[in-house]
């Protein structure tokens, strides 16, 4: 982590050390660039502070950074948004689709045997995504029944509540 | 307002149901502190089980067990206390996990019958040796044949089920390790001068995904051309099952469980000579004041950590709860393997969960030096089973 970080401490003194410095000058007279050239510090000091913020962001988002194996833990690629997930979707020797599906449609018994087709197909311990062996199109069948089922209950809860 | 109505008037009849309601309120909170406690049994949340501390002759352990399968078949167990029936007899801690397949009978068979036997086999020989434990394998593997034959007509199924059996015994400055099948114990080990612990391996495993276990297969079966097939990219004996080695699996065993009503998947023709064999490979390691921690796991836990991983994560953080640490570990790497978040992993279901990661079992086995010079404190005999409380029938 030492590397990554910087104090700001130190940045922030060697500012006003400077501005204090300059507002002080024994010589007396005014340079005439002075406050634009402070400004100007001032303004690089603020966008290196962003970068360097931006950049801390988006190594440490997504909460799971194990700092024994020293690797993060998200995908490296467009990390998954909260409550999906990715599969692949597609048959043998064609191309596979990336598909993002909520992850409480994976519970659900149309899914199961989608699931269950692409046990048969690569076995559970299929490295890297779900790979589901079916054509897309019926993938998206299967996807919209179970999205009618869930919003069914969503209507429902809303009605008791 | 009506049923709040209700239950005002049912609590007011019913005193005793409102005492029974109120008195978990006044226990005293035992999380995060299970040694004052002394909490027998761990504690289940949701598909986890886990033992965050416990005491056992030669130090403390951590255990932590997460159910992916619709029926857990993993089962483990520490024992610590005396190793034989005979007071005067071999005094230490026993440690089993057993991952099974199939199904969870084997291994919940396992768990209830090994340590008996080796308990048994220590007696008659008034000591602990890999002669005792082998025996042990060989008795449990005779009695759950014999519970196969039994059942044989009334549900076939039974005799596809097996599971791999790992045993540590740690007595008199000594650790066991017999191992059939594919989980692993690694020791942690504090090297000289070097901040760090260092991983040595203390198992043997058979899996065919191993160019050993192949040639040992092929040597055992040399007219069997078939004796193990690449499938799916995964190297399995007769093209069925990835480990050489178990207790159960009756079908591989004998001839006459290899016939109709089993299913046609599991059905490889006649042999003579039995295709998986029970015996464990035995290793038997001298404690070194160095040797800091064994890890216990199934190969769940391994798909995912390196022993190396696993020994740096002991090593690095509190004890209690380490067992835990590991599993979490381990299914956040599984997440991440399947493009998703560790928080929504733990919104599939058991069953469904089977395709995100396996059954992981751990077990963490702290050696800390005795205190006196005298040996291990006789301490209470003291028993532990994995994965209690955690959903064992059916889903309906």
């Amino acid at each position: 982590m030492g590397n990554r970080g910087f104090l700001i401490k130190h940045r922030v003194s060697s500012l006003f050390r400077r501005v204090y410095r300059q507002t002080q000058s024994p010589a007396g007279y005014r340079r005439l660039d002075r406050s634009p050239r402070c400004m100007s510090i001032f303004l690089k000091w603020g966008a290196r502070l962003k970068k360097k913020a931006i950049a801390l962001c988006s190594k440490s988002s997504g909460l799971p950074r194990n700092p024994v194996l020293g690797k993060c833990l998200e995908p490296p690629r467009a990390a998954v948004p909260k409550g999906k997930m990715a599969v692949y979707v597609g048959q043998k020797d064609g191309d596979f689709k990336r598909v993002l599906v909520p992850v409480i449609y994976i519970n659900h018994p149309l899914f199961g045997q989608l699931l269950r087709e692409a046990e048969e197909e690569y076995g559970h311990d299929h490295p890297g995504g779900i790979t589901i062996p079916c054509r897309f199109s019926d993938f998206e069948n299967v996807k919209t029944r179970i999205a009618a089922v869930c919003g069914f209950r969503k209507m429902l809860t809303w009605k008791h509540s | 307002m009506n049923i709040v109505d209700d239950l005002y008037v049912k609590f007011m009849l019913s005193g005793n149901n409102y005492m029974n309601m109120v008195k978990p309120c006044w226990k005293p909170s035992v999380e995060g502190d299970v040694r004052k406690t002394g909490d027998q049994s761990g504690r289940t949340d949701g598909l986890l089980w886990y033992k965050d501390l416990g005491s056992h002759v030669s130090g403390e352990f951590s255990m932590a067990v997460i159910q992916a399968n619709n029926l857990l078949e993993d089962q483990s167990q520490v024992e610590s206390g005396p190793l034989s029936s005979m007071n005067s007899g071999p005094y230490g801690t026993f440690i089993g996990v057993y991952d099974g397949h199939g199904g969870p009978e084997t291994s919940r068979f396992v768990n209830e019958n090994l340590f008996p036997n080796l308990k048994k086999f220590a007696s008659e020989d008034q000591e602990m040796s890999a002669s005792v434990i082998k025996r042990a394998f060989l008795a449990t593997e005779e009695e759950f044949l014999s519970v196969v034959k039994e059942q044989w007509r009334i549900c076939p199924q039974i005799a596809s089920v097996g599971t791999c059996c790992l045993v540590g015994v740690i007595s008199n400055g000594l650790v066991y390790v017999a191992n059939a099948g594919d989980s692993r114990v690694v020791l942690g080990r504090a090297e000289r001068g070097v901040r760090g612990v260092s991983a040595i391996q203390l198992s043997t495993e058979h899996n065919a995904s191993f160019a050993s276990v192949r040639d040992e297969l092929r040597s055992l079966h040399p007219d069997d051309p078939k004796i193990v097939v690449l499938k799916h990219n995964v190297w399995r004996v007769k093209g069925i099952i990835q480990v050489s080695r178990s207790i159960g699996d009756a079908y591989l065993k004998k001839s006459e469980f290899n016939r109709e009503p089993l299913l046609a998947k599991f059905r490889v023709g006649p042999f003579s000579k039995q295709i998986l064999i029970p015996e464990p490979s035995i290793f038997i390691h001298k404690l070194n004041p160095r040797d800091q921690f064994l890890i216990f796991a199934s190969d769940g836990l391994w798909e995912h950590l390196s022993n190396e991983e696993a020994v740096d994560i002991v090593h690095s953080y509190p004890r209690s709860g380490i067992a835990r640490r590991l599993v979490k570990t381990a299914l956040q790497i599984a997440a991440k393997k399947r493009e998703m978040r560790y928080s929504d992993l733990k919104k599939i279901d058991r069953g469904v969960r089977r395709h995100f990661h396996d059954d992981i079992t751990v077990v963490v086995m702290f050696l800390d030096p005795p205190l006196t010079n005298r040996g291990p404190v006789r301490s209470l005999p003291f028993s532990i089973k994995g994965g209690q409380g955690l959903p064992r029938t059916n889903r309906s």
